[in-house]
């Protein structure tokens, strides 16, 4: 009785249960936490949460750089997701359906922003309050190290310059890592265009991170 | 040139740098040998490719470091699971994802603004008398006591009364109250002008305390529904002799309840109370009143009678008898006008020589005012100051019952009429025929009024004409005027300026516009109202003054209303009023009432609770406690000093003109004068309510008529069949009602004109009720034909 209980109640510091009635202490995969949520077990999907939620706040955020909607994003974003799982197939991942509820939902956002321009207050955040946390694992060298954060810092601000539409298709790309069809399936475009996108989008990035470097150059 | 073609043919290839610069392009395949062949030839391309390979691994860097440049979130699980659990739960939102009305209740700035604007409109709103129209006419019942001078130590001990510590009187005061007119089923009453119920009462007081003291006599329908409440106030002598005092509390009658009056006797002692009045008699009946010692006898004979009656006549001419008698000692008779208001008809019989001056007085003004009076045998006509010469004789039309020699003889007084009769039908010889119903309503129909006062329905008054700065003349918006405005603001203008505000990212100017908001709002509301507040404490006063050509005294009915612009407790009275009722008034005419909430309403009618205090003289309300800006109405009815009344000279020439002079004495200016003549009529009409119509075939148009004398010479204007052009007519003549005219002597030419109402009404605040506000009608005599005749291009 107590054992059970206590594995019913055993739960990590965001109130997720570890494990939900997993027969024998057995690992459930994603699938299983899939099926198992949309029978209604929503501690199955707080698994899920657990595993996806960091990368799509990121994902929102870095579309967004307004930290709040971001978290109002994940939020819905997973709300939605719950809701909508009887409609999910499990042909693209879980990932990738997700991120296109996400991509969505931020696409909404930017929208009503166009219509009601935001004046931001003081410094973006990036300007004054990221210190970059990346340690490369494989290497200990701390110079090394900085080098690296400077450069992921120097893509960041590449990133914010760049519009919209083709910071979303570069991050899918090279950030999430997705396919092409996962890509047009997000984006809402055909799969043919995705790749002319997908260079124009590599282009204007380039350009100006090449702009940046020269700037830090001077 | 040849740079721009080669630029041109390496777009397709360009394409492929970055997957192959990164190594995603499979090593071998075409088209990584077709970029490799390109780059070996294109610099430009070669360049590019650089570049490509170092943002790629830039970007790189970056996936290995997805931190980057993000503030950390902690995850929320919890927010999720509750929403998760309740759809219908609004997400729990840190700034943004809100709807305008969410983001809207959580801007304390906005709220806020919106609140004190919203609050402003709403004071503004209450500047318009529609929530304001509180009954504000109860008057403290304790505080009508405060004039009794007379203080006696007094207590009770079981129901006696003690004086003082030794000595014990059964009834300090005994009072007595009996109905005026009191029929077989008890006490009668009838319906009144314009549906006043006046239910006249005598009280006989003994004073057996052996001093004078102050008391005071309160008339009114315990029941809460009941909505006047009568007060008279006198001064006991310390006679042992039973002192009379008349009471003529106005009642609004109500078919909801039945019907009780207590009077209440209230001195320097306990209050003593009884109850009068259980049944009525306010169905529309006729009321045929006898003053004298006898009956009036068996109105209705036995079933026998009738039916042998009903055979004889083989169910011809069904007799229908519409009307209730009713009988008081001369004693008793009414000293005010307003004693008669429920009667119809009265019989003066044995003992009606007894009438003191002042009943007397108070008769021949109600046959003045349309009243109508049989005189029995043995009655002098000076009673009712009747001077001969003018009567005509009817034949006697129940031969059956009245021996043919004694014809009937109707005098023209006013606008009423009086008969006499040769016999008395209330002689026991006559009790038990079958005709002596029939032979009284043979007789009512002969004395008939020729406009009774009864039906001095008016319901014209207060026609909207404008008079300057009139309270009365403005127009308040509808109710639902108000509704959309109010939605205008709360659906439109406050939602429209949060989106405004909220895009500009001005949020906190909501402190600028929302008062702006409530300006403008609230100045459309209070638009509405300005001229109220412009006006001053004024007053209009409509109705008609009827009586007759050379009578001194008039006779005025109708209704005043008070515009009383700041709140406070008044004192109105009308000079000489012998009634004063609730404001009855249809819906239509009294604009301001509509949301009354203590108004008494059924058919459209409105009446408003009233406390009148008789004074003898006059009656006031005293102490009427008003909110800002309300309106007050109320019926009442008085005689009006008339100078030296109506005097005429004229003539009908054979062509059709009037000509001749009138003597306008009444030092009134008297407008839109003109003269209706009565046809007679040959249609054996029952004289009963329904029978009152407009018997007015032909007028004369006079225009002014300015106080002195008058030359008139006027042709005479046929009224059409259907009245429309009689319905024109100025003033409220076309309300006025006449009874048929059986003979043509009884045709009597009525003048009719209009005057200012401004000496009729309550002397409070200014009169702006204009120069036509109340109707004149005077009864003149015959017009006579011109006795010389005038033979054009002959000889005489």
């Amino acid at each position: 009785m107590s054992a059970s209980l206590a594995v019913w109640q055993s739960k990590d510091v965001s109130g997720v249960p570890l494990t939900t009635g997993a027969e024998n202490g057995a690992l459930l995969t994603e699938q299983d936490l899939i099926v198992r949520s949309r029978e209604g077990d929503r501690a199955a999907f707080g698994q899920l949460y657990l595993l996806y939620e960091t990368g799509i706040y990121r994902y929102a955020y870095r579309l967004l750089e307004d930290a709040d909607e971001a978290d109002d994003v994940r939020q819905e974003t997973f709300v939605r997701a719950y809701q909508s799982l009887a409609r999910f197939r499990g042909e693209a991942g879980f990932r990738t359906y997700l991120l296109t509820i996400c991509a969505n939902l931020c696409r909404d956002r930017m929208r009503q922003r166009q219509r009601r321009p935001v004046t931001s207050y003081g410094l973006a955040p990036s300007e004054f309050s990221v210190v970059s946390q990346s340690f490369a694992p494989e290497s200990a060298d701390p110079f090394h190290q900085l080098e690296r954060a400077d450069q992921a810092e120097r893509v960041w601000r590449a990133l914010r310059r760049l519009p919209a539409a083709p910071r979303e298709i570069l991050l899918l790309r090279h950030v999430e890592g997705l396919e092409i069809e996962e890509i047009a399936q997000i984006v809402g475009c055909t799969k043919i265009s995705v790749p002319v996108r997908l260079f124009r989008a590599r282009r204007q990035f380039k350009d100006l991170f090449l702009a940046l470097l020269q700037e830090e150059g001077e | 040139m040849r740079r721009l073609t080669i630029f041109d043919s390496c777009g397709p290839l360009r394409q492929l740098l970055w997957d192959y610069v990164t190594g995603t392009l499979p090593t071998g395949s075409a088209d990584a040998l077709r970029v490799e062949s390109h780059l070996a030839r294109c610099p430009a391309c070669r360049a590019e490719a650089q570049q490509f390979r170092t943002a790629a691994s830039a970007i790189d860097v970056y996936k290995a470091a997805p931190e980057t440049g993000i503030p950390p979130r902690s995850p929320d699980w919890a927010s999720v699971q509750a929403r998760l659990a309740d759809p219908q739960k609004e997400p729990v939102t840190s700034t943004a994802n809100r709807s305008w009305f969410q983001a809207m209740r959580t801007s304390p700035g906005f709220s806020a603004a919106t609140l004190a604007c919203g609050i402003g409109i709403t004071i503004c709103t209450l500047s318009i008398p529609y929530m304001l129209q509180q009954d504000a006419l109860q008057t403290n019942h304790n505080q009508l006591l405060g004039g009794i001078s007379e203080t006696v130590t007094a207590n009770r001990e079981g129901d006696r009364f003690i004086k003082s510590a030794d000595a014990k009187i059964d009834a300090p005061v005994e009072m007595m109250v009996r109905p005026i007119f009191i029929g077989s089923e008890g006490l009668t009453f009838g319906e009144g002008a314009h549906s006043r119920n006046t239910i006249p009462l005598v009280a006989s007081l003994i004073n057996h305390t052996g001093r004078e003291m102050d008391v005071q006599i309160d008339a009114a329908n315990p029941s809460a529904l009941a909505t006047n409440r009568y007060t008279r106030r006198l001064h006991l002598a310390s006679s042992e002799a039973p002192q009379q005092v008349y009471l003529y509390p106005t009642a609004s009658f109500d078919y909801r309840m039945p019907y009780q009056l207590q009077v209440t006797l209230t001195g320097p002692f306990p209050d003593q109370a009884t109850r009068v009045g259980y049944s009525t008699y306010n169905s529309g009946k006729f009321v045929l009143a006898l003053v004298g010692d006898k009956s009036l006898g068996v109105l209705q004979p036995k079933q026998e009678v009738i039916t042998a009656y009903r055979k004889s006549i083989q169910g011809k001419n069904k007799p229908y008898i519409n009307y209730v008698r009713s009988a008081t000692k001369p004693e008793y008779a009414p000293d005010r006008v307003i004693g008669y208001d429920g009667v119809d008809t009265i019989v003066l019989g044995e003992g009606a020589e007894r009438l003191d001056s002042k009943q007397r007085t108070a008769l021949r003004d109600w046959v003045m005012s349309g009243g109508s009076v049989i005189v029995l045998p043995g009655i002098s006509l000076d009673l009712l100051g009747i001077t001969p010469g003018t009567p005509f004789s009817i034949p006697d039309p129940i031969a059956r019952l009245l021996p043919p020699e004694t014809p009937l003889r109707r005098y023209a007084l006013g606008m009423g009429a009086v008969l006499t009769v040769g016999v008395d039908p209330t002689q026991p010889e006559y009790r038990e025929k079958w005709e002596l119903s029939y032979a009284w309503e043979g007789l009512r129909n002969r004395a008939a009024p020729i406009m009774p006062s009864k039906q001095l329905g008016f319901n014209s008054e207060f026609q909207e004409q404008s008079f300057g700065n009139d309270p009365f003349q403005v127009n308040l918006p509808p109710l639902a005027s108000l509704v959309y405005l109010f939605a205008g603001y709360f659906v439109l203008a406050v939602p429209v300026t949060f989106v405004v505000l909220k895009r500009t990212r001005r949020m906190n100017w909501a402190w600028v516009t929302g008062p702006a908001l409530a300006a403008v709002f609230g100045g459309a509301i209070y638009g509405f109202t300005a001229e109220l507040h412009k006006a001053g404490l004024s007053r209009r006063t409509s109705g008609v003054i009827v009586t007759g050509a050379g009578e001194n005294k008039a006779r005025f009915d109708g209704a005043s209303e008070i515009f009383f612009p700041s709140a406070g407790s008044y004192d109105v009275t009308v000079p000489g009023a012998e009634a004063i009722e609730t404001g009855m008034a249809s819906n239509k005419t009294y604009k301001y009432s509509s949301d009354d909430p203590n108004r008494e309403s059924g058919n459209g009618i409105i009446s408003r609770k009233l406390e009148a205090l008789d004074n003898g003289t006059s009656i006031s309300v005293p102490q009427m406690t008003v909110p800002n800006l309300a309106f007050r109405r109320f019926r009442h009815t008085q005689p009006v000093a008339w100078g030296d009344g109506i005097r005429t000279r004229l003539t009908r020439s054979a062509n059709g003109t009037i000509k001749g002079t009138i003597y306008n004495g009444t030092g009134r200016t008297l407008n839109n004068a003109y003269i209706l003549l009565q046809t007679s009529t040959t249609k054996t009409e029952i004289h009963n309510k329904r029978a009152y119509d407009r018997h007015f075939r032909n007028a004369v148009l006079l225009s002014r008529l300015v106080p002195g004398i008058n030359r008139i010479d006027s042709e005479l204007i046929p009224l059409d069949s259907n009245e429309t052009n009689f319905r024109s007519l100025p003033g409220s003549v076309s309300m006025l009602y006449t009874s048929p005219v059986f003979y043509k002597e009884g045709a009597v030419p009525v003048l009719i004109a209009t005057t200012s109402g401004e000496n009729v009404g309550p002397r409070i605040g200014q009169y702006v009720g204009g120069a036509d506000a109340v109707t004149v009608a005077v009864t003149l005599p015959n017009i006579p034909s011109a006795t010389s005749v005038t033979v054009q291009g002959g000889v005489k």
